[in-house]
């Protein structure tokens, strides 16, 4: 909706009183068809997310939220539905790079759907 | 409420009875390991495979990563790696299946390395239960052929590392060899 604002024409000038407009005749058929064509070009924006965070082949979960969930609580939800026991040191990882909890969804996904895996980096020592 | 709703699908833990290992893998994974090993420095590498029929798993490759390490220290360089290592082993229809990595000594009174609580954070691949850890001595380098002998094995059940005794090793932990040559009869 905002951005139908941002690009909402500005008002035209009114004619001087008493005068008609000079312009040549539209088709009134044509400017409607042509207008409805641009707005169902806008994308809509979706009310919902659907994200599937998975660990291996067979162990996910799919998560449904709205767009300005943060990576943050994605992350929270994952580590309960996939029983992470130490969430420290996990992260989340899409479109081959690490996300960052402040980031929202709306900044990741572009059609609707998302899929990131929850990886740790392995570590041994002592 | 960001969340709207969340659905699970866990695989249930696997338990492999025994765990195949093909000689020239191990052979592969040892060198990773010992490379590092000639330089004082520990590494850590991994075994995939494929559950089979009788409840076993078959390694069928190894993953040798990128790692950062020092004389008691070793870490994938980032976490992204891990997602790829994952992605393409996915691809493949091969799951992790064992972690191996080398410490500098060969643990206390004969019995063997331990996992630190490092290791015990931190050295699997995934969260899953059902895949080993191996715990090297002297950075590899020994022979491969003393693999598993020599070495300390766990297993993960219920998120805790449970370390397999000396006959449960020799049962599930079976190293083979990749070639079944033929000959006449007669022939040496």
């Amino acid at each position: 909706m905002e951005q139908l604002r941002e690009h909402e024409p500005q008002p035209e000038r009114r004619p001087p009183a008493g005068g008609l407009p000079t312009e040549a005749v539209a088709d009134v058929a044509a400017v409607a068809g042509d207008a409805a064509a641009r707005a169902a070009a806008i994308p809509a924006a979706a009310a919902t997310v659907t994200v599937t965070v998975k660990t291996t082949g067979t162990t996910s979960t799919r998560i449904v939220a709205t767009p300005d969930t943060t990576v943050g609580e994605v992350m929270a939800q994952a580590c309960h539905d996939l029983r992470i026991r130490d969430p420290q040191g996990w992260a989340l990882v899409a479109n081959g790079e690490v996300t960052v909890d402040g980031w929202v969804l709306r900044e990741l996904v572009e059609d609707g759907e998302l899929t990131m895996r929850l990886v740790k980096r392995p570590e041994a020592g002592g | 409420m960001p969340i709207v709703c969340a659905d699970a699908r866990l695989a249930a833990a696997p338990r492999y009875g025994r765990l195949y290992i093909p000689l020239g893998t191990l052979v592969t994974v040892w060198e990773f390991l010992r490379l590092n090993g000639s330089r004082g420095r520990e590494q850590l590498a991994f075994l995939a495979g494929r559950a089979v029929v009788d409840g076993s798993a078959q390694v069928t490759c190894c993953v040798l990563p990128v790692t950062s390490a020092n004389g008691g220290y070793v870490a994938l360089t980032s976490h992204t790696q891990t997602a790829l290592i994952l992605d393409t082993l996915e691809a493949r229809q091969e799951t992790f299946l064992m972690a191996i990595h080398t410490h500098p000594d060969g643990g206390g009174e004969r019995a063997g390395p331990s996992h630190s609580t490092i290791d015990d954070h931190g050295v699997a691949l995934t969260p899953d239960d059902g895949v080993f850890s191996a715990v090297i001595p002297h950075y590899a380098l020994g022979s491969p052929f003393r693999f598993p002998d020599g070495s300390t094995i766990y297993e993960r059940v219920d998120g805790a590392w449970c370390r397999l005794g000396t006959d449960e090793v020799d049962e599930r932990i079976v190293v083979h060899g990749d070639t079944l040559r033929m000959v006449p009869a007669g022939a040496r």
